[in-house]
């Protein structure tokens, strides 16, 4: 059996006295999707905050790649490969989308200030490099078309697809994404679910996906971890979530 | 092949050009003060908007980073006789380094705070200089420091100084233009943007700040430079908090994030003085209103783009930024997406 | 310097308490119209500077003496300091609402060398004795004996800002002026009609650096046209260690900051106090992003 790339071990997050995540558990292996899901106030988004760096774990453990990342800065997690998405999109508004994406690509440049003050050949081959790169993902997830359109301006599923070919630049190992096809309807959703399994597949990703449309979440999860008030209360397939009477108590009981 | 320029870079050689022949062609000594002033003002202005404009920072201790190339250099031609060719690098990088040093703790912190914290630097340059009169004389200043000199060349009228001034500031738009064209540049703007999201993509916020922040206390140190071997006197005035508030009303005046805005800025607000000089006392009460005036009538400046613009908080104002999407998306906006998976699999 | 003894000691903090009110006065009106606006107002000193000239030119006016003529002066200080606040609110805030925020700071900058220029010119550039006709004599506090005029202006300050937190606290304006300065963002959402808490603590703040300008006069027997710079350091000061949106804490800081202040330039140093000062500031800052009394808030994501 392989070795999980990414593991939680008793995951703890508190709040002014109120505990958001208790005790919260994972093993994610190459490849893998996994599904979050709960109602509102689960604690899931707050869990994809820990696991990014956004927030420090009040106790716990996080390990990825190798890497103890409990209490890494998130600039320095999503450059070992784990990256996030926002619920709310977080594009850069005033820059373009082809530039959206350039900045995800950047990191990972080989070069110094003097090379940049210098225009040295280093700067000049990293550079087309780093064009060329951009190219070929734009080029492969149909954004070309849009690339030079001020991301702000976008229409919605634009942005989400925006945001996550802006996570996939950065070449990750594994994504998070929080809630990729909220406010959208079936069509869109269904749209969206075709674009993450074309990502997932073609990179290779594992994927932890906080969603609350249930059928993006049957199609695309190998097995779903279900939270209510800051614990799992299930995990197992998508069939045996969706069948247990908790879930359906705690979480569809609400949704639906 | 494509490329992006965040700058819009209009062509700067006639500029340049002109800028060359002027002093020749009137032989004003009042003129050639006025350049002269406007030269290192415009480099300060230029190097400050670096991490105002581009960076979205609001730096409030820009002037002592000028003050501590002047002071390096009074020092160092005093009392080493130190020659031009080494108190310029050795000012600059002492004003780079000290800018580094001082940026690593601060900047992860926002808005006002950052503010906050670099004005209290500049308190903290001037005071030292002020009150540490085993080196720096303290109010009485430093006199006798020698005029710049290169290869026997010696810089000795207004004019002369001028041309010193140029270069610095052609060599600061040179290199903070290739700064912000680079992939550094387009991380410090996002960055701007957004710094959670930045980060979120592995842009070391901290760091792509950082060389911001020391880049343009480099040009400030070597600004100061020039200005001791032109006045050949050091003493705190010109490095204190008004003469930073003078900066950023250059930077705002001229347009924030661009690069001949804060140049612009720079030699209106130099001139501006002497020009209601007929007007005495109440010039500068004058200058107040007209920098009010040019902002109310253009608030992003006399070059200002608008759109590329970061609001005080380091990110663009709420007013700027177009709605984000939380519930339903309008009817009008959905769109069918081509299908990725189709495209892949047809190559 | 002075050798530790307790009348000097209790003498000092008492210096330090009056001063540190003047500061948190100052303090107080910059953190609301900071909170309300999150603009620095730049020009806030000169609202101080400006009520101080204006009241020395009407002193010989106010008919009155003693203790009747320090209550007029501060109750004139105070609405002359709401009337500028107002104007330069419609003036140079209003009009830039829709602007990015550097715009409405340089524009608060022209304002501030304008005025600070036309007081000069007005009445010179030279220090202006302010003598109120009003001598209260020494306190006896234990074996100290302290001047009762620190201790008037210490006690004034603290009436003026209880004064504020009952307002703040008990009506509707001021709830409303409260939510919008802890989260301005939210309170529209919420349906807080932001211009007019903005017009609101542009009036109360200016107001409070009105009476804090005749104050500071009345303490130092002087005004004069460059007075506002120090002030607005001081207020900015107090305002971001107290925390941005904490106006209680703006309060304290402005206090802690004119306590320190004095004891440090008598037992460390009188030119160091300020150096000292910055440089605990940006320790402060470093250690505690969110101000020395700032609540730490999860960052929103």
């Amino acid at each position: 059996m392989t070795e999980a790339l990414l593991t939680v071990r008793d995951l703890w997050k508190e709040f002014d006295g109120i505990q958001a995540v208790r005790g919260f558990e994972l093993d994610l292996y190459p490849g893998e999707v996994v599904g979050l899901i709960g109602p509102n106030g689960a604690g899931k988004s707050t869990v994809v905050n820990l696991l990014s760096g956004f927030h420090r774990p009040s106790r716990g453990r996080i390990t990825f790649a190798g890497h103890d990342i409990s209490q890494a800065r998130p600039d320095r997690i999503a450059q070992l490969g784990l990256v996030r998405t926002f619920q709310h999109i977080r594009l850069f508004s005033e820059l373009t989308v082809r530039q959206n994406v350039e900045v995800a690509a950047a990191p990972r440049l080989q070069i110094s200030t003097i090379d940049v003050a210098l225009r040295t050949r280093r700067y000049r081959r990293e550079v087309e490099r780093w064009r060329q790169e951009v190219d070929e993902l734009l080029e492969a997830s149909g954004l070309m078309a849009i690339q030079d359109r001020p991301a702000g301006v976008l229409p919605y599923g634009d942005q989400r697809r925006v945001e996550i070919i802006r996570a996939l630049a950065t070449q990750p190992r594994a994504l998070l994404l929080d809630e990729p096809a909220a406010g959208m309807n079936e069509s869109e959703a269904a749209a969206l679910s075709d674009f993450l399994e074309w990502a997932q597949g073609r990179y290779g990703l594992s994927l932890v996906l906080i969603e609350h449309h249930l059928d993006v979440v049957e199609r695309l999860c190998q097995r779903v971890i279900v939270m209510d008030q800051g614990a799992i209360i299930v995990s197992g397939t998508p069939e045996e979530v969706t069948q247990h009477p908790e879930v359906i108590r705690a979480y569809l009981g609400e949704a639906a | 092949m494509r490329r992006w320029r965040p700058t819009r870079i209009r062509p700067g050689w006639p500029f340049l050009v002109l800028a060359i022949l002027l002093p020749l062609l009137v032989q004003n000594p009042f003129l050639h003060r006025l350049l002269a002033v406007a030269a290192l003002e415009a480099v300060l202005a230029v190097s400050l908007n670096l991490v105002l404009g581009y960076g979205g920072l609001i730096s409030l201790g820009h002037a002592g980073f000028y003050g501590i190339g002047a002071y390096v250099t009074a020092l160092l031609a005093l009392h080493l006789g130190a020659p031009f060719l080494v108190t310029l690098p050795v000012a600059a990088l002492a004003a780079a380094i000290t800018g580094w040093i001082f940026a690593r703790p601060i900047l992860h912190l926002r808005g006002h705070y950052f503010a906050m914290a670099t004005l209290a630097l500049g308190e903290i340059l001037v005071l030292v200089a002020y009150n540490w009169d085993a080196v720096t004389r303290g109010p009485s200043g430093l006199p006798g420091i020698p005029r710049a000199e290169l290869f026997g060349w010696v810089a000795t009228t207004h004019r002369d100084n001028y041309y010193l001034g140029l270069a610095l500031l052609v060599l600061a738009i040179v290199v903070i233009r290739r700064f912000v064209d680079s992939p550094f540049g387009l991380s410090l703007i996002a960055t701007r943007g957004d710094d959670q999201a930045a980060a979120s993509i592995g842009t070391d916020v901290a760091g792509v700040r950082t060389m911001a922040f020391a880049l343009a206390a480099f040009f400030a140190g070597a600004a100061g430079a020039l200005y001791a071997h032109y006045i050949t006197f050091v003493s705190v005035e010109p490095f204190q908090l008004t003469h930073t508030i003078a900066l950023l009303a250059m930077v705002a005046v001229g347009g924030i994030a661009t690069i001949p805005g804060p140049i612009v800025g720079a030699v209106l607000l130099t001139l501006l003085p002497e020009v209601l000089r007929g007007l005495a006392d109440l010039r500068m009460v004058l200058y107040g209103v007209l920098l009010m005036l040019v902002i109310w009538l253009r608030p992003q400046g006399l070059l200002g783009q608008g759109r590329l613009f970061a609001g005080w908080r380091g990110r663009p104002p709420a007013s700027l930024v177009p709605q984000r999407v939380s519930a339903e998306p309008n009817a009008e906006e959905r769109r069918t997406q081509p299908s990725p998976r189709e495209e892949a699999g047809a190559r | 310097m002075d050798s530790v003894t307790i009348p000097v000691l209790v003498d000092q903090l008492v210096s330090g308490l009056a001063i540190g009110g003047v500061y948190g006065l100052v303090a107080l009106g910059f953190a609301l119209i900071f909170g309300v606006l999150r603009v620095a107002q730049f020009a806030h000193g000169e609202v101080y500077m400006l009520v101080a000239f204006l009241v020395l030119t009407a002193l010989p006016a106010l008919p009155l003496g003693g203790f009747s003529q320090f209550g007029l002066v501060l109750v004139l200080a105070l609405f002359l300091g709401a009337a500028i606040g107002l104007a330069v609110e419609r003036v140079v805030f209003r009009p830039l609402m829709a602007a990015p925020h550097i715009a409405a700071i340089i524009s608060a900058i022209g304002l501030s060398i304008a005025l600070q220029y036309l007081a000069a010119f007005l009445w010179g550039a030279e220090l202006h004795p302010f003598v109120l006709n009003w001598a209260p004599g020494n306190l006896t506090l234990g074996p100290a004996t302290i001047p009762a005029f620190k201790v008037v202006i210490f006690v004034t300050a603290l009436a003026l800002l209880a004064g504020l937190q009952l307002v703040l606290r008990r009506t509707q304006l001021g709830r409303a002026i409260r939510a919008t300065a802890s989260d301005p963002e939210t309170a529209r959402l919420m349906g807080i009609n932001t211009i007019r808490i903005i017009a609101a603590a542009f009036a109360v703040g200016s107001a409070f650096a009105g009476a804090a300008g005749v104050l500071v006069a009345a303490l130092y027997g002087v005004v004069y046209s460059s007075m506002g710079i120090a002030a607005l350091v001081k207020g900015y000061t107090a305002t971001v260690i107290g925390g941005v949106g904490n106006l209680v804490g703006a309060v304290i800081s402005g206090l802690l900051l004119g306590v320190f202040e004095v004891l440090l330039e008598s037992y460390v140093s009188p030119k160091w106090s300020d150096a000292i000062i910055f440089a605990l500031l940006i320790g402060v800052l470093v250690l505690r992003p969110q101000g020395l009394l700032g609540r730490a808030i999860p960052e929103r994501l």
